[in-house]
């Protein structure tokens, strides 16, 4: 569902240019738990910009349910973006002005999903993170795990191939890590393809496949026991 | 996205940031408000003017000498071409009147009012657009027997008779040497005049003025007014000054001029609407100064919300989504200061008109404009930042803090 071959990523050019990822190779399969993990420079956020269709490599392929995405324009990785990855970022990235409702409403507005039915889906998505009560509470008024939620609420309603997660807990304390990767590990059961990115082990512990990342290159892959 | 949509989240935006957003269309506001303002009291009052004017009476043209030649006596306009026009004209003109206007005093008990006397004929009076408050005017007898009658106007009415009957009253009447005793026949309304103090005029049969200032039929101008049905006096006044002419054997001579109540009312129209327009114009670069606040706070605004447009890029939004969100929360800042405006304006408009004491109607080319001005302003000046936040790379924008 998901192969990267020989990826490169080169920043800038010349003497000054940074290698951040070199000839990286792997498959993620559907329903997948897998978390990539490496100390910072290792090249783990350009693969998860690239991954998330953010930015493309400078060589290589990565192909995504099929289809390469290395010739698609602006418009089409927007698309992409909107269609099969949900995000789940560090710092939560939730609007501070619009309801939870609204925030996990978002990427469905981009996508044509009409008002009544996406109204629906985003209190389903809602419902499904534990936040039922709080659909109509803006950011500044949710704890950090709620916020969490709410952009998890956000990353699935519009059924995505992956959701790909950035640090998701780095900005937790310990109870409210327990309970966001507690809600990964069901939402993988339910055969969602998930991608983590960390640096913590702890959390990379809770993965079932570990992706080690150290100067660009892919040093480590291997399946978790638990 | 649909536009309705990026409507709601521009609604927001501007909603969410009252106290910006109103002070961004304050500029807007007082550039729409005074272009309004201008251009509807501009045409107030030129409506004003050209009703004042058309009084003097539209379809009408003054036949004069012209001050540019030498006049020969036989160049004269006299009586009898009063006959001659009225005769040979007459399926174009109602009548002609003569004009001869002398200064002279009116002598009572204790004081003397200096007057213009002006010959009359029956038709003066409609020529002239006069109202009877009291009496008549004056008619053919009187011009046929030399009568010594006289019609005055309300105000030398009130001077000369406080608030009684003038009509039936004798009044002398001196034109220098000699003074002598005229019946007051009739008082007429004086009309508000555009140059507010004038001498008063008052009305003798154009006979009697004749012989009192031994005239001997010459006049000063004579007035012509067509009938309803000539849709072009200007044309048929050539013909009869070329009869004038050939009645003078001044052909080609260019002694006569002429002027009709519409070619003043052609000069003032054209200019007041060019001050209007200047002024106009000056006040329209008030709107270009709002419509670069408008772009300022705009590119302020995306500089602020650089992570809201990240957000929404990695969630789906493509370049067109961006732009028109941003596009459309000018456009619509714009709007409300114009349409915010356009009320302000009718307001001054119509506290304006009242001061001038005028009839002010809210132009209504001016509120087409007004919307029509600030969406394009709107469109113009948000352009460039709405590009400018729809052109940012995802991932620097979801970088920055």
């Amino acid at each position: 569902m998901l192969t990267v071959k020989n990826l490169n990523k080169i920043y800038g050019t010349g003497e000054i240019s940074v290698h951040a990822l070199r000839d990286v190779n792997f498959t993620i399969i559907e329903g997948e738990y897998v978390s990539i993990i490496g100390p910072s420079g290792s090249g783990k956020s350009t693969l998860m910009n690239i991954l998330g269709c953010l930015d493309q490599s400078s060589s290589g392929e990565y192909i995504l349910d099929q289809q390469s995405t290395q010739s698609l324009t602006g418009k089409e990785l927007a698309t992409v973006r909107n269609k099969k990855i949900g995000f789940v970022f560090q710092s939560y990235n939730l609007l501070p002005k619009l309801s939870a409702l609204k925030n996990v409403e978002l990427s469905m507005i981009y996508s044509g999903v009409p008002n009544e039915e996406r109204k629906k889906r985003a209190k389903e998505a809602l419902i499904k993170v534990g936040l039922e009560d709080r659909m109509n509470h803006k950011p500044p008024e949710l704890s950090g795990g709620q916020k969490q939620r709410v952009a998890i609420a956000r990353a699935i309603v519009n059924n995505p191939s992956i959701i790909l997660a950035d640090e998701p807990t780095g900005n937790l304390d310990s109870v409210s890590t327990g309970e966001i990767l507690k809600l990964f590990d069901s939402l993988n059961e339910e055969g969602k393809t998930i991608i983590l990115v960390t640096h913590e082990t702890d959390v990379a512990d809770k993965t079932k496949r570990m992706l080690s990342f150290s100067d660009g290159y892919l040093i480590k892959d291997e399946v978790m026991n638990r | 996205m649909n536009f309705l949509e990026a409507f709601y989240i521009s609604l927001d935006s501007i909603w969410s940031n009252k106290m910006r957003s109103i002070l961004t269309m304050l500029g807007l506001i007082i550039g729409i408000s005074s272009v309004v303002t201008i251009i509807s009291l501009g045409n107030a009052t030129q409506n004003t003017i050209e009703t004042e004017l058309s009084s003097l009476g539209v379809n009408s043209i003054t036949v004069y000498l012209n001050r540019d030649v030498t006049i020969k006596p036989s160049d004269k306009l006299i009586h009898s071409d009063i006959d001659m026009i009225e005769e040979n004209f007459s399926d174009a003109v109602m009548y002609a009147t003569p004009s001869i206007s002398k200064g002279g005093v009116i002598l009572s008990d204790v004081s003397e009012t200096n007057v213009n006397f002006t010959a009359a004929t029956e038709n003066t009076f409609d020529s002239e657009n006069l109202n009877m408050i009291e009496g008549r005017f004056l008619n053919d007898f009187d011009s046929i027997g030399y009568k010594k009658n006289i019609v005055i106007d309300s105000d030398l009415a009130t001077e000369l008779f406080g608030s009684g009957l003038a009509t039936g009253n004798k009044i002398l009447i001196s034109t220098g040497a000699t003074s002598q005793s005229y019946f007051v026949v009739g008082v007429y309304e004086m009309k508000e005049s555009l140059g507010g103090f004038s001498t008063a005029t008052v009305y003798l049969p154009y006979t009697t003025m004749d012989a009192m200032f031994n005239m001997q039929g010459i006049l000063d101008s004579l007035k012509i007014t067509f009938k309803s049905s000539v849709e072009d006096p200007n044309l048929e006044i050539k013909y009869i000054i070329n009869s004038i002419e050939r009645k003078h054997s001044n052909i080609g001579e260019e002694v006569y001029s002429t002027f009709s109540a519409e070619d003043l009312i052609d000069t003032v129209s054209q200019t007041l609407g060019l001050v209007t327009l200047f002024i106009g114009a000056i006040a329209a670069i008030s709107l270009v100064v709002g419509g670069i606040g408008v772009m300022n706070i705009m590119l302020v605004s995306v500089t602020e919300r650089t992570r809201e447009i990240g957000i929404r890029k990695a969630l789906g939004a493509q370049y067109t989504d961006i732009m028109l969100q941003f596009l459309i929360e000018a456009v619509t800042i714009a709007i409300l200061g114009g349409i915010i405006g356009s009320i302000f304006g009718a307001i001054f408009t119509s506290v304006g008109g009242n001061l001038m004491k005028i009839d002010s109607v809210v132009s209504g080319d001016a509120l087409v404009m007004a919307v029509v001005f600030s969406t394009s302003i709107g469109i113009f000046f948000g352009l460039y930042p709405a590009n400018k936040a729809a052109k940012l790379d995802p991932i620097v924008a979801l970088r920055h803090e």
